[in-house]
C-alpha cells in the first residue's frame, strides 16, 4: 500500500514498533520534558485515512457529520478591493483625499496617495440589507444567502506567496492545496471522474498555478485535474489513433497484465495499477459527455451568459456551466478561477494603476455567470451539500498608490465569502477598521478560514496532518481555529 | 506563555495603533515608564529575601505555565538552571543584568502579545521590583547554586550516540536473515537471469538492460558473472545520470526560480553535471558533501550550486516594505539551512527557527549559528573558474588579433565599416564639414523607430592633433532630429551627450524615415562616425541591444548651411567599383564573422553557484521575526553533534569550509548513517530508516540498527566510497532474492520491509521515460550542457508551458530537461515527478487513471511506440512473430509465452504493431522493477 503514511503502514501491520509513538518513544519524551528542554505537547491523533491502492478515490467517512460534501471555490487572482465592493465603509467619503494617518511611506509596489474613496456606489441589498457597492450587481442580489467575513488577515504581500498561503497554508511552494487534503481525506462521490478539478481563467493560469491544486508531498493521486470548458483534460485521447486500435491496444494490455499478474499473485500494487487502466476507460467517456453543453437549455445558457458577445465572459460563463456540471456529479472539489496572471490588471484584479477600468472589466466577467451559477446550484438542491467559498488572495489599500489611480495590497485586513452547505446565509463577521485598511474586530487569519473550511467538510484541522520532513504537516500549519460565528 | 504566532502579530497590532491614533490618543511612553522603573530601582537597596519576595512572585505568576505541568515555550520558571538556560527565546534570567533578561522584559511590556502573564492580573510595581533586585543580585537560589551554567545537550536518542563497535554479522546477509528469523520468516530463493539483469540494470542505470546485456549476462558461466554485470553498471556513465537524479530530488533541483517570475536560471545545470560527474568518478562521499559547501575554497566551482537551489523570490516579488525584504532574506537562508540539515544531516534543522526544536535536541543558537555559516551566501551567478577558461582567453586572444589584421586591410578602402563591442564605424574620405547628418532608412523591426545610445564625430587625426570627437555637447555640437520620442522621454541631447544606458538613449518618434543630425561649431576635416544602439550590453547580453537598431542608412555632410553631399550612401558604393566593393564584402563578412565569436568569447563563464559576499551579522531572533533580534552568534554547528561556535569575525569561507568537515569529522557517524540509509533506500524502495532526511526523534527507528551502523563502518573504512557501498548492497543475497509474492510473508510483511523478497516497485518517471527512449531507440545519450527546453517561451509573469512537439533534441535523458518549477509537461506530473518546492527525501508512488491516460495517450509514448515498431521491424523484417519476439526482449529482456505471442500476434494483425509496442509501454511488466 503505497499511498499511506509509513508511519501508519507500520503501526497497522503492528509488526514494527514506531518509536515515535511507541512506549520507548513517550518514555524519551517523557526524559526530554523533564530536562525542562522540550515541552510535553498534547498532540492530536493524526487521522489516517485507510486508502486502498486499487480504489485510491473510494468515498471515505470524514472525522465528523457535516452538510458540505463538496466545495466550490470561486478563486478571484490578483486581489479584489474588499472598499470598492462587500465592505462598506462610510468614513472613508469624508476623508477622501486626505493623507492616510500613520501610513508607511511605501507599501509593497512604492510610494504612496491619498486615501480615496470607493469607486463604486454602495446600497443596501436583499431582506438583510447589507450594504454592496454597484460594481457587481447580480451577486450583491444574493446577499440574503451569503456570509461574510471582513476582517481576515493574510502573511505575505506578493500574489504568489499569498496565493499559496491562501491555497495551502504555507507561503512557500510545495505543500498540498485545500482540494488535495479533501480529497485525499475523504476520497470523491463519483469514482469516474477526477476527484478535484481546477478550471482555470479563459485568460491563463493565476500566479501560483498548479500549487494551488497541487498535492505538494501528498501522494500524487490527490492533485488536482485542471481543465475548462474549452480545454479538455489533456490525453484523454490518443491523437491520431483510430478508435478500433485504441480497444485493441487495450485489450492486449488486459491480456499482458493478467498474464503477468498471474506470476506474481496477491501484489496489490500491480491489481490496482489494473484497476486504474479500467477506472481511465470509463473517464473516456464520462468526461466528455459531462462538458457537452449543449444538453443545457436556451434559458440558462443565457442566464449564465454563454452568449455574450464578451468573449471572456461568454467562456467563463460556460467553465461556471461546467463547475455546475461537475458538482451535480459528484466531483468532491471543483475551483473556478477567475484572472489569470500578473499584467498591471489587465488578466486580472491586480489593480494598482485604472482601478476603475480593471475592476469594471474583471467584474463585467465575474458577475453575472457566477451569480447565474449560485442561483442553479440552489434551485437545483445541489447548494444543500455544496460549500461555495468565494475568495482572493488579500484586500487593497483604502488609499490610492502616488500614480492616484490604483490601489496596493493590503493583507491586514481584507473580505472574503462563503455561502451554502454549513453556513449560516445572510450575516456578516468581522471589521475592518473606519478606513477599511486594518482588521480589528474579531480578527481572522487565513488559518482560521482554512480551519473552517475543512470543519464544514467534517474535517478536524488538528488531526488532518501528514508526516513530512519532521513533523506532522497540516494545511492549517500549527495554527487555525474554527470560526465558528458562521457555522449554522 | 500563549503567544500570538509572529505573523499574527504583526497584522493585529498596527491595525490597532491606528485605530487608537483616530481616535485621537496616544500610547503611553515607554519613556516615562523607565524613569518610574529607575526611580524605584535607586530605593531598593536591601538584599533581596528568596523565599518570601521571589519564589511566591514566580508561584503566583509563572509556574502554572511555565512548571512541571506544562512548559510553554519550552520555559520552565521552577529551577535557577532552568531560569539561565530559558526556552525558545533564549535565556529568561542573565544573574547579574536584569535589563538584559528576558523575564523582565515581558513582565515590563506593555505590547499585549509581548506581556506576561498573558491573562490575569499584571505584576505589581513592587514584585516587579523584588524579581529586579534578585536578578541584579545574582539570581541567588538557596541550594541551587551549583551546576548552573546551561549544561551541555546530550541525548540519548539512537542516532546521536556513535556507531556500533561489535556486530554479530559480517555481511549484509547475515544481518537481514536473523531479523528475519526473529519473526519466523526466511529469505527467498534467488531470482532467476534474467529478473537479475533487469533489476540491477534498472537500479543502477534507470534503463533497461539491452538483449545482447541479457544475453551476454545469460550466457556467462564464471562464478562471478553478475559481479561482473555490478562492475560494467558502475563504470557506466548511466549510473551517474541514474544516481544523481536522487541527490537532485533532496535537494529540489531546477532551472527556474519559482515563485511569480519563475524565469529561467540559465547558469544553474553545470551544478547540475557536477553531480553527475561526482558520482560517476565516485568522488568520496566526505569530498562530494565538502565540494557542495565549500568547493569555491578549493577551486571547483558549480558545486556550491547545492546551497541555492530553493525556489526564491526576486526583490520586485518581495516587495518595498523593508521588513519584508528582511524576512525574505532570512527566508533565503533558511531554505540553506534546510538543504543542508535534510541531505547531509538527516536533520529538520530548520524547525529551531522560531524556538528550540519540540522534538529533537536542536537549540535556537544552533540553528542561528548555522544561519551565520552561510549568511554570506546569496542567490547569484558567479564567475566559473573552469579548465576551459584559459583556452577561451587564448582562443579570444587570437581571434582579435585576426581582427587588427582585417581592420589594417579594410582601411585601405576609401570608405568602409567596422562594427564591434556594439559600436558601428563608417569610415570615409577626410571631408570639411560643419553639419553631418545620419538618414535613417530602415531598422530591424519593422514597427519601432531607431534608437541611438550616443553618435560621435571625429577629425582625422593630423601630425600635430590627434583625432578629436568634436561632436560632443562638450565640445559645442548641436543636436537636432527629425522628431524625439518626447512620450518615453527622449531627448534630442541624449544623442551626443557623452553618455550612454537606457536613460540617455535617444528614441525616435516615429518609424524610419527619420533623421538625426550634429552641428559642428566649425568646419571640421573629419573622417568617421560613430554611432551605437546598446554599448553598455554589447558584450553582456548581446540580445539586448538588437531592438530599434538600424539597419540601413546614409551619411551627409555639408560645409555651407544647405548644401549637402552624401558620403556614405545605403549601399557605401562611392568611389569604388564593382570588383574592390566584392574584395571589401569578403574582408567584413570574415571580420563579422570573428566578431560574433569575439562577442561570445568576451562574456566569462558564469555558474549560477552562490555569490559570496561578506556575512551578516546574525542574531538570534525571536520567534524567527527579524524585528526582534536577541544574542549575536558566530558561525557554528549542533551542540548535540559535538558542535564548534566561531567567532563572529570568521572569514565568510573559512566558516563554510569549518562546517564541512565538521560534517564528516564530529558528525561523521550521522553523516555516514544518513548516506548509506539513502543509498538503501533507492536499492529497495524503503531505508531502513524509513524517514531518509529525518533521523530526528520524531523520524521512523532503524528496522536494523546493527545493518545500519555495519554499513556506515564499512562505508567510512572504505574512503567514503559509494560505489563500494553499491557492490556491498546489491552483490547480496538479500538484493538478489526472488520478488515472488508469498502469501505466509504477505500476511506477515505486507510492504516487505524486513526484505523476505526483493520488494518490486514502479520505476519513476525518469526511468519510465529514458527506458522508453532506449527501447525505442530513440535515445539520444549525449552528456551535459544546459537543459533541453520542451517549454514554450514565456512571459515575465506566464506559466511555462510544454511545446507540442519538442522534437528529437528533447531525446535525451529526462535529468538533461530544463526543469521548470510548477510546469506541467503534460505527461510525467501524475507520476509522481517532485514540484521541487520543499526538499524531498522520498517521492510519493501513486496510482491513478490520469497516469493511464497519459501513458496510454499522451504524444510522447505513442511517438516512441511507433519509433519502437519501425526499430523491430528494420531489425528483423523476416515475420511478425519475430518482430514480436524481438519488442519483447527490448522491452522486457524476455521472450514472449505462447499465450502472449498469439494474443499480440492477433492485435499486431488487426491495427498494427505500434498496438502491441504501445500495450508493452503500458504494460505492468514494463513499468516495475521485479
Amino acid at each position: 500500500m503505497k499511498c499511506t503514511h509509513p508511519v501508519q503502514q507500520l503501526g497497522r501491520r503492528n509488526f514494527l514498533s514506531n518509536f515515535a509513538t511507541s512506549a520507548g518513544g513517550i518514555a524519551l519524551s517523557h526524559l526530554l520534558a523533564r530536562d525542562g528542554l522540550y515541552a510535553a505537547e498534547e498532540k492530536p491523533t493524526p487521522f489516517r485515512p485507510s486508502i486502498d491502492p486499487a480504489r485510491p478515490f473510494a468515498k471515505r467517512q470524514p472525522h465528523f457529520a457535516a452538510k458540505a460534501e463538496q466545495v466550490l471555490m470561486i478563486f478571484c487572482a490578483g486581489a479584489v478591493s474588499h472598499i470598492d465592493t462587500w465592505d462598506y465603509k462610510p468614513e472613508l467619503y469624508k476623508h477622501h483625499g486626505q493623507v492616510p494617518p500613520n501610513a508607511p511611506k511605501v507599501t509593497f509596489e512604492g510610494p504612496i496617495g491619498n486615501l480615496a474613496q470607493p469607486f463604486w456606489e454602495f446600497k443596501p441589498r436583499g431582506q438583510c440589507g447589507k450594504m454592496i457597492s454597484n460594481l457587481m450587481p447580480h451577486l450583491a442580489e444574493l446577499a440574503d444567502d451569503i456570509c461574510f467575513i471582513h476582517s481576515l488577515t493574510a502573511k505575505n504581500s506578493a500574489h504568489t506567496q499569498a496565493e499559496n498561503f491562501l491555497s495551502t497554508g504555507f507561503t512557500f511552494e510545495g505543500y498540498p492545496s485545500l482540494g488535495a487534503w479533501t480529497t485525499y481525506a475523504l476520497g470523491t462521490i463519483n469514482e469516474n471522474l477526477p476527484s478535484f478539478v481546477a478550471i482555470a481563467d479563459p485568460r491563463g493560469r493565476s500566479q501560483a498555478g498548479p500549487n494551488n491544486w497541487g498535492s505538494g508531498f501528498l501522494p500524487a493521486t490527490f492533485q488536482g485535474t485542471a481543465f475548462s470548458a474549452s480545454e479538455p483534460p489533456q490525453n484523454l485521447r490518443a491523437q491520431g489513433f483510430k478508435e478500433g486500435s485504441n480497444k485493441t491496444t487495450v485489450d492486449l494490455l488486459t491480456k499482458l497484465n493478467h498474464e503477468h499478474l498471474v506470476r506474481y499473485p496477491g501484489d496489490t500494487d500491480l491489481a490496482a495499477r489494473i484497476s486504474s487502466y479500467e477506472l481511465a476507460g470509463r473517464m473516456q467517456t464520462s468526461i466528455p459527455s459531462l462538458m457537452d453543453l449543449t444538453q443545457e437549455s436556451a434559458k440558462t445558457l443565457d442566464s449564465y451568459g454563454v452568449n455574450s458577445t464578451n468573449t471572456i465572459k461568454a467562456e467563463y460563463a460556460r467553465n461556471c456551466l461546467l463547475a455546475r456540471r461537475l458538482l451535480e456529479q459528484g466531483v468532491r472539489v471543483v475551483q473556478l478561477f477567475n484572472g489569470a496572471y500578473a499584467s498591471g490588471g489587465k488578466l486580472n484584479w491586480d489593480s494598482h494603476s485604472e482601478i476603475v477600468k480593471s475592476h469594471g472589466t474583471h467584474a463585467e466577467i465575474l458577475d453575472q455567470p457566477t451569480a447565474a451559477l449560485l442561483n442553479d446550484l440552489k434551485q437545483r438542491g445541489q447548494l444543500a451539500k455544496t460549500l461555495v467559498v468565494w475568495c482572493t488572495e488579500f484586500g487593497r489599500l483604502p488609499f490610492m498608490q502616488a500614480n492616484g489611480t490604483g490601489r496596493d495590497h493590503n493583507i491586514d485586513g481584507f473580505t472574503c465569502w462563503l455561502m451554502g452547505a454549513g453556513v449560516k446565509p445572510g450575516i456578516s463577521i468581522g471589521s475592518t477598521d473606519e478606513l477599511g485598511w486594518k482588521a480589528i474586530e474579531n480578527v481572522k487569519t487565513l488559518y482560521d478560514f482554512n480551519a473552517t473550511l475543512l470543519h464544514l467538510l467534517g474535517l478536524d484541522h488538528t488531526r488532518l496532518s501528514y508526516y513530512f520532513n519532521g513533523t506532522e504537516r497540516r494545511l492549517t500549519d500549527v495554527h487555525g481555529h474554527v470560526i465558528e460565528d458562521i457555522l449554522a | 506563555m500563549r503567544r500570538m504566532p509572529s505573523q499574527l502579530r504583526r497584522t493585529v497590532s498596527p491595525g490597532r495603533r491606528v485605530q487608537i491614533i483616530w481616535d485621537g490618543l496616544e500610547r503611553p511612553s515607554y519613556f516615562a515608564f523607565a524613569l518610574f522603573l529607575m526611580a524605584v530601582a535607586s530605593h531598593a537597596s536591601e538584599s533581596i529575601d528568596f523565599a518570601k519576595q521571589v519564589l511566591p512572585v514566580l508561584e503566583k505568576h509563572c509556574i502554572e505555565c511555565h512548571g512541571t505541568k506544562k512548559q510553554e515555550s519550552s520555559l520552565r520558571l521552577d529551577s535557577r538552571a532552568a531560569l539561565i538556560q530559558g526556552g525558545d527565546f533564549g535565556a529568561a534570567v542573565i544573574p547579574g543584568d536584569p535589563d538584559n533578561s528576558h523575564l523582565i522584559e515581558v513582565i515590563t511590556s506593555k505590547d499585549e502579545d509581548t506581556q506576561m502573564p498573558p491573562k490575569g492580573d499584571r505584576l505589581s510595581a513592587q514584585e516587579i521590583e523584588s524579581l529586579r533586585t534578585w536578578i541584579a543580585e545574582g539570581a541567588m537560589w538557596p541550594g541551587q547554586m551549583e551546576g548552573t551554567e546551561p549544561s551541555k545537550i546530550t541525548n540519548t536518542h539512537w542516532a546521536f550516540q556513535p556507531l556500533a563497535n561489535h556486530f554479530e554479522h559480517e555481511s549484509v546477509d547475515g544481518f537481514v536473515r536473523a531479523e528475519l528469523a526473529t519473526k519466523g520468516l526466511a529469505m527467498s530463493p534467488e531470482a532467476d537471469r534474467r529478473t537479475l539483469a533487469r533489476r540491477t540494470t534498472l537500479d543502477l542505470t534507470g534503463l533497461p538492460p539491452t538483449p545482447e546485456e541479457v544475453e551476454t549476462f545469460l550466457n556467462d558461466r564464471d562464478r562471478d558473472a553478475y559481479e561482473k554485470l555490478v562492475e560494467r553498471l558502475l563504470r557506466s556513465p548511466r549510473y551517474g545520470e541514474r544516481w544523481a537524479q536522487h541527490w537532485l530530488d533532496v535537494i529540489r533541483y531546477a532551472d527556474t526560480r519559482g515563485y511569480e517570475f519563475n524565469t529561467l536560471r540559465d547558469h544553474a545545470w553545470p551544478f547540475r553535471d557536477w553531480v553527475i560527474e561526482a558520482i560517476n568518478n565516485d568522488l568520496p562521499y566526505d569530498q562530494f558533501l565538502f565540494q557542495q559547501i565549500a568547493g569555491d575554497t578549493i577551486g571547483i566551482d558549480p558545486a556550491t550550486g547545492f546551497l541555492v537551489t530553493a525556489p526564491l523570490p526576486t526583490p520586485p516579488e518581495v516587495g518595498q516594505e523593508q521588513n519584508a525584504i528582511k524576512q525574505a532574506r532570512y527566508n533565503a537562508l533558511d531554505e540553506i539551512v534546510q538543504n543542508v540539515g535534510a541531505s547531509m544531516l538527516g536533520l529538520t534543522v530548520g524547525c529551531a527557527r522560531c524556538h528550540n526544536h519540540k522534538f529533537d535536541p536542536i537549540s535556537m543558537r544552533d540553528y542561528y549559528r548555522v544561519v551565520s555559516v552561510f549568511s554570506g551566501v546569496q542567490y547569484d551567478n558567479r564567475p566559473w573558474r573552469s579548465g576551459e577558461e584559459k583556452e577561451r582567453l587564448k582562443e579570444l586572444k587570437e581571434i582579435e588579433s585576426r581582427m587588427v589584421e582585417l581592420r589594417l586591410k579594410l582601411a585601405k578602402f576609401p570608405q568602409w565599416r567596422e562594427s564591434d563591442n556594439g559600436i558601428t564605424t563608417d569610415h570615409f574620405q577626410p571631408v570639411l564639414a560643419k553639419w553631418v547628418r545620419m538618414s535613417i532608412l530602415s531598422t530591424d523591426a519593422t514597427s519601432e523607430g531607431p534608437a541611438f545610445d550616443e553618435i560621435e564625430v571625429w577629425t582625422a587625426a593630423q601630425d600635430n592633433a590627434p583625432s578629436k570627437s568634436v561632436g560632443l555637447q562638450s565640445n559645442g555640437g548641436q543636436a537636432t532630429s527629425s522628431g524625439a520620442a518626447s512620450q518615453l522621454g527622449s531627448k534630442d541631447e541624449f544623442l551626443n551627450d557623452n553618455k550612454v544606458g537606457a536613460k540617455s538613449t535617444w528614441v525616435a518618434d516615429r518609424r524610419p524615415p527619420v533623421w538625426v543630425q550634429i552641428e559642428l561649431t566649425q568646419p571640421y576635416l573629419i573622417d568617421r562616425l560613430l554611432w551605437s544602439r546598446n554599448r553598455d550590453l554589447a558584450n553582456s547580453d548581446p540580445a539586448a541591444h538588437a531592438v530599434r537598431l538600424t539597419s540601413v542608412w546614409r551619411i551627409e555632410v555639408a560645409e555651407i548651411e544647405g548644401e549637402w553631399r552624401t558620403i556614405v550612401d545605403e549601399s557605401r558604393s562611392i568611389g569604388l567599383d564593382a570588383s574592390a566593393i566584392a574584395q571589401r564584402r569578403e574582408i567584413e563578412t570574415e571580420f563579422e564573422k570573428l566578431r560574433v565569436t569575439a562577442t561570445r568569447l568576451r562574456i566569462r563563464p558564469q555558474v549560477f553557484a552562490g555569490k559570496f559576499t561578506g556575512p551578516e551579522s546574525i542574531h538570534i531572533l525571536m520567534r524567527g521575526d527579524p524585528q526582534q533580534p536577541r544574542d549575536l552568534v558566530g558561525p557554528g554547528t549542533l551542540s548535540v553533534l559535538d558542535g564548534f561556535e566561531l567567532p563572529a569575525e570568521t572569514e565568510e569561507g573559512e566558516r563554510r569550509a569549518k562546517f564541512a568537515r565538521w560534517l564528516t569529522a564530529q558528525a561523521a557517524f550521522l553523516t555516514a548513517r544518513v548516506a548509506v540509509n539513502r543509498a538503501w533506500h533507492h536499492h529497495f524502495g524503503s531505508g531502513l530508516v524509513d524517514t531518509p532526511s529525518d533521523f530526528g526523534t520524531v523520524g521512523s527507528r532503524p528496522v536494523n540498527q546493527q545493518l545500519l551502523d555495519w554499513l556506515a563502518r564499512q562505508f567510512i573504512a572504505n574512503g567514503w566510497s559509494i560505489k563500494h557501498l553499491h557492490k556491498l548492497i546489491v552483490t547480496s543475497a538479500v538484493y538478489r532474492q526472488s520478488s515472488q509474492p508469498e502469501k505466509m510473508a504477505i500476511a506477515a510483511d505486507a510492504s516487505s520491509r524486513l526484505l523476505w523478497r526483493f520488494p518490486p516497485r514502479r520505476l519513476d518517471a525518469e526511468a519510465i521515460r529514458d527506458s522508453m527512449l532506449s527501447v525505442s531507440g530513440a535515445l539520444n545519450l549525449t552528456m551535459g550542457g544546459p537543459g533541453v527546453d520542451i517549454y514554450k517561451p514565456k512571459g515575465s509573469f506566464d506559466q511555462w508551458k510544454p511545446k507540442e512537439d519538442p522534437g528529437p533534441e528533447s531525446w535525451r535523458r529526462m535529468i538533461y530537461l530544463a526543469k521548470m518549477r510548477g510546469a506541467d509537461d503534460g505527461m510525467f506530473k501524475t507520476l509522481d515527478l517532485p514540484d521541487c518546492g520543499q526538499v524531498r527525501a522520498k517521492r510519493s508512488e501513486s496510482t491513478t487513471p490520469l497516469q493511464a491516460l497519459n501513458l496510454l495517450n499522451g504524444r510522447f509514448v505513442l511517438e516512441q511506440s511507433a519509433k519502437f515498431s519501425q526499430r523491430v521491424q528494420l531489425d528483423s523484417a523476416s515475420s511478425l512473430e519475430s518482430q514480436i519476439r524481438h519488442a519483447f526482449a527490448f522491452a522486457l529482456g524476455r521472450p514472449p509465452t505462447a499465450t502472449e505471442l498469439e494474443a499480440c500476434v492477433t492485435a499486431a494483425k488487426a491495427d498494427g504493431l505500434e498496438t502491441v509496442c504501445r500495450a508493452l509501454f503500458n504494460s505492468n511488466e514494463f513499468l516495475f522493477i521485479q
